[in-house]
């Protein structure tokens, strides 16, 4: 009998391995995850919250925003809804009003496709002003629960932004969410600001002013306005950029004769030259791991991105195609250089990948400039222009999004993407 | 039913059991043996000594006197020693004599126990007796009982003889039944024959054409095996997001459970990428290309109940 019950036993798991059929699925497709957002409620804070999540969530390239009725229940009626309509997952939430401007934020992130399972749940109580920031958190925490990477709608933007008007021009640095809402002017200035540049721990920004008729280079603290001058010496004083660490400033000077790239020690003020030669070199950029630095020569004749290693001193070229590469810097996964690209006679936003050498162009704007690359490596940051304006744009690393985002009227300039904050 | 030849069996042990059971209690005399024992042991003499004691008187009258005086002396000395011997006697005597009478005592005291010992045996034979009695008296019973039991069993027997005869009377009928039969197949035999081969040189053609038929089939449920494995694997594929920057290296394992409509009943990871974005793409995929190609025929489709699925995001299309 036992050996009899064992021989079935066996039989039938070989049967069994017999017939399984077994696939192998190695191909998938490139696309945008499809999802779709549940409207709050019906309240105008409600309705803030929804908008700036689904903005921040199509800002990020990585989703398609499927449009949905909006439902109260997450129900198997609402759930098979969002299925039909093709969402692989869906946001939804409600806002209860506490009195005295206080809500109570309730939001779930739902898998559509596994019935309705739910990935995220959370509640938060904040105050009306704090709506914007609370859809950005809610937006970051989507973002990183289905795409694993950490999302940047947190995150901040500064820009230049140059008004015209009644015979006088105003300059002023701009510090904005990083869907360009919220702006506030950190300084203002009759006299041109440039090149800002965030610090690696998104406190100070390093820029260039014209305040004295001259080109001095300052930094500024983003939470209590709070100024430093930096370098004031003959020529030009310009593009600061940031080590890694935070202790030193990239700069350029032509103190000695032609723009020259030299690392200023922050805590100690001591001032070391780091390129030399007759060439220009420009826009220093360090890379993420501090290892090296990326910028911007005319040694080979046009302008061309140059890469120094900070360990030997070596220099070594990165850029060749085209005639003109300029504003280099790496995505934070260093495998790629975003930089300014001439194609014929237009300046457009590329991208080289690093171990292939290859350029791949994001943008094909009759003018686009300062590319600046989001803490995620996703998207950029960049100027063009708009109905004859300076606007900024973003374009998504792999070129699949492109948009514009809305800023105040005037011209903007140079903008600059901040790390992670806080 | 009572088996009558074990019942049988069972009661002649019974008989012999009790017949032995009486015979050994009926001749068992070693309770008796302790007493006599003990009656020799009471009657070795205590006595001896006394004789023993008489032997010992001393010869002191070869003694030779040579001063009257110390004659004298001598006679009183020994008339002395006489008269102290005489009372070491008595003493002696009175000694013995009491040790006789505690002897006699004793005698008495285990003479008493004898008598008592005597009386319980007697009893005892009794007891033993009555049994005896009892146990016949039961045996008595017991092949009264036997007896009735045989007629029982007499009678059952003629019934069954009764039965056997009747079943033997029926089998007659039947096996002439039969010869009616046989004689009549008889005839129709040659008939029969023909008609038989006939038949297995259909049943020949026929299997030929059922295995011809199965070859076919295999050959036909393989096609379609592949055929659907590819429509399936391709369902999912262009279903399947791949999330950005992935390590090509990785992959994970789905168990796929499919309704006779193709409608994914259930996924199961059985193997994690250790991604969880790579496992959940996956997952969303195979739910998303729910209802799946799957093939008509039952038992084609009976392959594709439980389908395993290995996923690998090595190429990116579109």
């Amino acid at each position: 009998m036992q050996v009899k019950k064992i021989v079935a036993v066996a039989a039938l798991l070989f049967s069994g391995m017999v017939n399984a059929v077994d696939l192998e699925l190695t191909q998938g497709i490139n696309s945008a995850l499809p999802i779709a957002i549940n409207a709050f409620g019906n309240e105008d804070v409600s309705t803030e919250l929804t908008q700036t999540i689904n903005g921040d969530l199509r800002l990020s390239g990585q989703f398609k925003i499927v449009p949905v009725s909006p439902t109260d229940e997450a129900d198997n009626a609402a759930i098979s809804m969002w299925k039909q309509a093709g969402a692989d997952s869906v946001v939804t939430g409600h806002i209860r009003r506490m009195g005295n401007n206080r809500y109570d934020v309730s939001f779930e992130l739902r898998d559509v496709v596994e019935q309705g399972r739910i990935l995220l749940s959370k509640s938060f109580q904040v105050g009306n002003r704090d709506i914007r920031p609370l859809a950005h958190h809610i937006s970051d925490m989507v973002y990183e629960k289905l795409t694993g990477e950490k999302g940047i709608f947190s995150t901040r933007i500064s820009y230049i932004l140059v008004q015209r008007g009644h015979g006088r021009t105003r300059y002023s640095l701009e510090v904005a969410d990083a869907d360009g809402h919220n702006p506030q002017s950190l300084l203002v200035s009759s006299e041109p600001i440039m090149s800002p540049a965030w610090s690696p721990d998104g406190r100070q920004i390093a820029y260039v002013s014209f305040e004295k008729k001259k080109p001095q280079i300052f930094t500024v603290t983003v939470e209590n306005g709070q100024r430093r001058l930096i370098t004031d010496f003959t020529g030009i004083n310009g593009a600061p950029s940031w080590s890694p660490d935070g202790k030193q400033l990239a700069v350029v000077l032509s103190k000695s004769g032609n723009p020259k790239i030299y690392f200023i020690d922050l805590a100690r003020g001591a001032l070391k030259q780091m390129t030399f030669g007759e060439a220009i070199d420009t826009e220093p950029r360090f890379s993420p791991d501090g290892h090296s630095m990326l910028f911007t020569s005319g040694r080979g004749g046009s302008p061309q991105i140059y890469k120094l290693s900070l360990s030997d001193g070596a220099i070594s070229r990165v850029s060749y195609d085209g005639n003109y590469n300029a504003r280099a810097s790496y995505t934070p996964d260093q495998r790629q250089v975003i930089m300014l690209h001439r194609q014929d006679s237009r300046f457009n936003i590329a991208v080289q990948d690093i171990a292939s050498s290859q350029v791949n162009q994001l943008t094909f704007a009759p003018l686009d400039e300062s590319p600046s690359v989001a803490p995620n490596g996703r998207l950029i940051l960049y100027a063009t222009r708009y109905k004859d304006q300076g606007v900024l744009g973003i374009v998504s690393t792999d070129g699949r999004i492109r948009l514009r985002l809305p800023a105040r009227e005037g011209d903007v300039q140079e903008p600059a993407w901040s790390p992670y904050l806080g | 039913m009572i088996n009558a030849s074990s019942y049988r069996k069972a009661f002649i042990a019974a008989i012999i059991l009790h017949c032995s059971l009486g015979l050994l209690l009926l001749t068992d005399s070693s309770s008796s043996r302790p007493v006599l024992v003990k009656d020799t042991v009471n009657e070795q003499g205590q006595m001896l000594p006394v004789e023993q004691v008489a032997e010992k008187k001393p010869d002191i009258v070869k003694a030779v006197s040579v001063d009257s005086k110390q004659v004298m002396e001598t006679v009183n000395r020994l008339k002395e020693e006489r008269a102290q011997q005489a009372r070491n006697e008595k003493k002696r005597q009175q000694a013995l004599e009491k040790q006789a009478e505690m002897a006699r005592k004793e005698r008495i005291v285990e003479q008493q126990h004898l008598a008592k010992l005597k009386d319980e045996s007697a009893k005892l034979a009794i007891a033993r007796k009555k049994a005896i009695e009892e146990e016949q008296k039961h045996l008595k019973e017991l092949t009264l009982q036997k007896e009735q039991e045989n007629k029982r069993l007499d009678a059952l027997k003629a019934k069954q003889q009764e039965l056997e005869k009747k079943q033997q009377q029926e089998a007659q009928r039947l096996t002439e039944l039969k010869k009616r039969q046989q004689a009549e197949e008889q005839s129709h035999i040659n008939k029969q024959q023909a008609e038989q081969e006939l038949e297995t040189a259909k049943q020949r053609q026929a299997a030929q054409q059922q295995a011809a038929a199965n070859a076919a089939k295999q050959a036909r449920i393989a096609g379609e095996v592949d055929k659907y494995k590819a429509l399936i694997v391709n369902a999912i594929s262009s279903r399947w997001i791949l999330p950005e920057n992935i390590d090509k290296g990785l992959s994970s394992q789905f168990r796929i459970r499919l309704a006779p409509d193709g409608a994914v009943l259930e996924v199961s990871l059985t193997r994690s990428s250790g991604d969880a974005i790579l496992d959940r793409s996956a997952q969303t995929a195979i739910y998303k290309a729910s209802p799946l190609p799957v093939p008509a025929d039952v038992e084609t489709f009976n392959l594709f109940r439980d389908i395993s699925l290995t996923v690998r995001p090595e190429n990116v299309r579109g």
